[in-house]
């Protein structure tokens, strides 16, 4: 159990040690979450042939009356508002996940410098900051995107 | 596989659903209404036109694979650091390949009944 506490310590806990551990804890959760709804969404749009039961040609009627039905079910402000947490974290993801890949492959790295007093703890180079930052702002402008998809914000 | 192997994959894939996912919400939410892309039928891109449409079915089919294959992926990293051992890995790695593939299974039978329903 204690093992189990450190784990999720150290993954979700990402004070006092810099952007890139900031970088890491948010990846890591908007990762899950993703994955959870995905499993969710392919759960969801298996609706659209009349759910999980059919595995032939239904008939058409059949299949968008159950449609219809999830459609009414899924159409609530909790789902709603999940939805717009998860415009933000599949953009900050994507974006974020750019970045990864191209430090992973040495392409953003910054040259490494003699370690001197006070000694900071970022390791990210002025471009990885900057993409985080950009990754940051453009899953911002889904969220509000998001926002004004589902409880209709910015219209008069 | 190699974690070499699967690591690269897992780059291939991401940047993959960049351009999949791209397609995927930009035809639901920036090329048609999102009210019109929710309804079963009636609209150039609702859900069963969507479907009908081969270059739209088969980004799906692609987006539902390279999904699959690097979130499960993502969570079996995750779930690799609570315990070491071959013992778990292998279990892990079952239980993570069986799942992945009952979403892809079931994704995939969506996605085909789905074209065939619109193209009846």
């Amino acid at each position: 159990m204690s093992t189990l506490l450190t784990a999720l310590r150290t993954w979700l806990v990402p004070f006092r040690y810099g952007l890139e551990r900031w970088s890491y804890t948010m990846q890591r959760i908007s990762g899950v979450v993703i994955a959870l709804y995905f499993v969710m969404h392919v759960a969801s749009t298996g609706q659209v042939v009349g759910g999980p039961s059919v595995w032939t040609l239904p008939p058409y009627e059949y299949a968008k009356q159950v449609w219809l039905e999830t459609k009414e079910f899924l159409a609530n402000p909790l789902f709603d508002a999940g939805l717009v947490v998860l415009a933000f974290m599949i953009f900050f993801h994507s974006i974020n996940g750019v970045r990864l890949v191209l430090a992973h492959f040495g392409l953003i790295l910054k040259k490494p410098t003699r370690p001197e007093y006070p000694y900071h703890p970022g390791s990210m180079s002025r471009i990885q900051r900057v993409i985080f930052w950009v990754s940051v702002a453009l899953a911002t402008a889904a969220l509000v995107y998001s926002l004004d998809v589902f409880f209709k914000v910015l219209q008069p | 596989m190699r974690a070499k192997t699967i690591q690269l994959l897992h780059y291939i894939t991401g940047l993959g659903i960049l351009v999949a996912g791209g397609i995927h919400l930009a035809t639901v939410f920036l090329l048609s209404p999102y009210e019109a892309s929710m309804s079963f039928d009636g609209h150039p891109l609702s859900v069963i036109a969507v479907y009908r449409n081969l270059f739209l079915a088969a980004t799906l089919q692609a987006l539902l694979v390279l999904v699959a294959f690097h979130g499960f992926n993502g969570l079996r990293t995750i779930l690799s650091e609570l315990h070491q051992g071959p013992t778990y890995l292998k279990l892990l790695n079952a239980v993570v390949i069986a799942a992945a593939a009952v979403v892809v299974v079931y994704g995939t039978r969506t996605i085909v009944i789905a074209h065939l329903l619109g193209n009846a």
